[in-house]
């Protein structure tokens, strides 16, 4: 595991920098939503660094915030709209969810990863923009899975029988999730690899 | 400058790309997602409506007799019905509860789909489920389905009604026409208040004989009410723990029936009747002789009237019986002016256990409580006394069973 890599995991931007909080408390009440808006970052962040790797040359350290802002916007409401056409299912599946995704246009997360596309070549950035974005999708699932389990007794939508007598509704309010994820980031700062190599030499 | 120009070159370039590209996919994906939209939106509708393809939004404004619950009326563009979007509330609502309803042609309702429903304590599936395939004179209502939600099954079945009101006033739905039996049926808890709980008919049917086409026992034990034939016709004839009768005809007005159905009435309550349980008089005021009363003309949550002597001196014992949070029995005595002498109640208020099982009745002191009725007569009826903190639903019954008992000592007594 490269340096950069190794630091994808080990600082966790969603567990650890807090990065993308918002999405992940916004759209983690079940663990299927937290499935697409996991998918949906993912693919924006993977763009947009793409996208201002590719840009190098052209964009200037003054104006990389704003070009990565303009990038990630653009990418958000494209996908959006190609989504919101061809898997309506997909984009329905989660009623109010949708506004949110907006959200995802300005999530600080993008743009981390769109500054070190700028820093980096094209391979890196799309390696380090999928190990990014996977990791933040394993975090607000479990996230998600955790609420849904402890507000509605589901995972994935499957009753959990057991879980039916011990529901905790404000698991799946906003309040629930600011709890649940510094639980999630609790554990994920206990388990966190620490042992890569390239780590240690200075990451 | 030169720095700032190309800088601001490239912002405007990905601003044009990006826009270019948004605009050249929302042409290609806008028709789309309008088609996705309209789709999901038929078919929430065509599920309540099966069938339906295509619908289409009434202007509401230009109908007459819009209730307040029906927000949006869609018709079946092929003729097959309509679909009614209902939003309504009960007293412990934690927010509107809306639902859509298919009615099909025939006047029947064809599906019920809840949109939004937050209730913590939710009624079961069973009780919209068990709507559908009814028509407009909602016969076959069976609130049994709802207990323990009955003020949001009650709100929704009133919703439902509103639904057919609003289709049957603009003549797009015909009304159904309520059987005889129906109409009376559903005039006895406004004219004999005992037989409902929370507004709901709150009875048990009891198998009938005779010219009893219907026999209808109210579980609260407080009397009976029986359709009966009568001749070509069908009367409504309620009948109550002192085997007092009133009869009532189809249009609510009250009438005279032939004195044999009045005895059938009799006769059926006396073989029926559950004896009202006198033994807390005794306790209220020592040395109590309880005699049954007259309860000529008393129909409402009064379960009996007693004649009491004690002390030398004579009293009306009334027994009321009705729901607040729960079943209640509440005995009052009064005297001879019409003043309640005691009042006391077993179940629920008073039972130790509930004490402690509902936080609501904590503070309530209950020897204070009983004492503050002492004295009360009807003029001086008093809320704050009647009144226990956090416990609205039996403040409520108790403010009935006080207000009954006044009205049925009046009654028996003549307005002493």
């Amino acid at each position: 595991m490269s340096k950069n890599e190794c630091r994808q995991v080990k600082t966790g931007p969603a567990l650890l920098l807090l990065l993308g909080a918002c999405p992940a408390l916004a759209l983690s009440t079940t663990a299927l939503s937290a499935v697409t808006a996991g998918a949906f970052l993912l693919a924006v962040t993977l763009l947009t660094s793409v996208t201002m790797a590719l840009l190098k040359g052209l964009v200037a350290k003054e104006i990389k915030l704003a070009a990565s802002v303009l990038v990630a916007t653009g990418y958000t409401v494209l996908l959006r709209l190609a989504v919101g056409a061809w898997l309506p299912d997909f984009y329905y599946a989660h009623g109010d969810m949708v506004l949110y995704l907006n959200a995802i246009a300005v999530s600080p997360f993008v743009y981390r990863q769109a500054e070190h596309a700028t820093e980096n070549g094209f391979g890196k950035t799309v390696a380090e923009s999928l190990l990014a974005g996977v990791c933040f999708l394993v975090s607000i699932v479990v996230v998600g899975a955790v609420r849904e389990i402890l507000g509605a007794a589901t995972v994935f939508g499957k009753e959990l029988t057991f879980m039916k007598d011990y529901t905790i509704a404000l698991a799946q309010k906003p309040f629930g999730g600011f709890v649940v994820l510094a639980l999630v980031a609790a554990v994920a700062n206990i388990i966190r690899p620490n042992k890569c190599m390239d780590c240690k030499k200075g990451a | 400058m030169a720095k700032i120009l190309k800088n601001t070159a490239v912002l405007l370039a990905i601003v044009l790309v990006f826009s270019a590209a948004i605009l050249g996919l929302n042409h290609v994906a806008s028709p789309i997602i309008d088609q996705n939209e309209a789709a999901r939106a038929t078919g929430a509708l065509a599920v309540v409506l099966p069938g339906g393809t295509t619908f289409e939004a009434l202007d509401l404004t230009t109908l007459s007799d819009i209730p307040a619950t029906v927000t949006a009326i869609h018709k079946e563009s092929a003729d097959k019905g309509y679909v009614v979007e209902l939003s309504t509330t009960s007293q412990y609502s934690a927010g509107p509860l809306t639902f859509l309803m298919g009615v099909d042609a025939s006047g029947n309702i064809a599906g019920i789909s809840i949109t939004n429903y937050q209730e913590s304590l939710k009624m079961k599936d069973e009780f919209p489920a068990h709507l559908v395939g009814q028509n407009s004179t909602l016969a076959n209502v069976d609130m049994t389905l709802a207990a323990g939600t009955t003020f949001t099954a009650t709100a929704f079945k009133n919703a439902v009604a509103d639904a057919f009101a609003a289709l049957s006033a603009n003549g797009l739905v015909a009304e159904a026409k309520k059987s005889d039996a129906q109409v009376l049926k559903e005039l006895a808890p406004s004219l004999f208040s005992g037989l409902a709980k929370n507004g709901n008919l709150d009875v048990t049917e009891l198998a009938v004989s005779g010219n009893i086409e219907l026999a209808l026992k109210a579980n609260s034990g407080v009397g009976f009410a029986y359709v009966m034939k009568n001749g070509e016709s069908s009367v409504l004839v309620l009948v109550n723990n002192g085997l007092a009768t009133k009869a009532y005809g189809v249009d609510g007005a009250e009438c005279t029936i032939p004195e044999a159905l009045v005895q059938e009435a009799v006769e059926f309550t006396k073989a029926n009747l559950t004896q009202v349980d006198t033994a807390k008089f005794s306790s209220m005021m020592e040395g109590a002789t309880v005699t049954a009363g007259n309860m000529d003309g008393v129909f409402s949550t009064v379960a009996g009237v007693y004649d009491i002597t004690a002390g030398g001196k004579n009293y009306t014992g009334i027994i009321s019986k009705l729901t607040g949070f729960d079943a209640m029995t509440v005995y009052y005595i009064l005297d001879e002016n019409g003043a309640i002498a005691a009042m006391d109640a077993d179940e629920f208020i008073f039972l130790e256990s509930d004490f402690v099982e509902y936080g609501g009745f904590a503070g309530l002191n209950r020897k204070t409580y009983k004492e503050g009725f002492v004295g009360m007569t009807e003029d001086t009826v008093a809320d704050e006394a009647i009144l226990i903190a956090k416990a609205t639903m039996t403040s409520n019954a108790m403010k009935t069973a006080t207000n009954d008992i006044f009205a049925a000592f009046k009654t028996v007594k003549g307005g002493a």
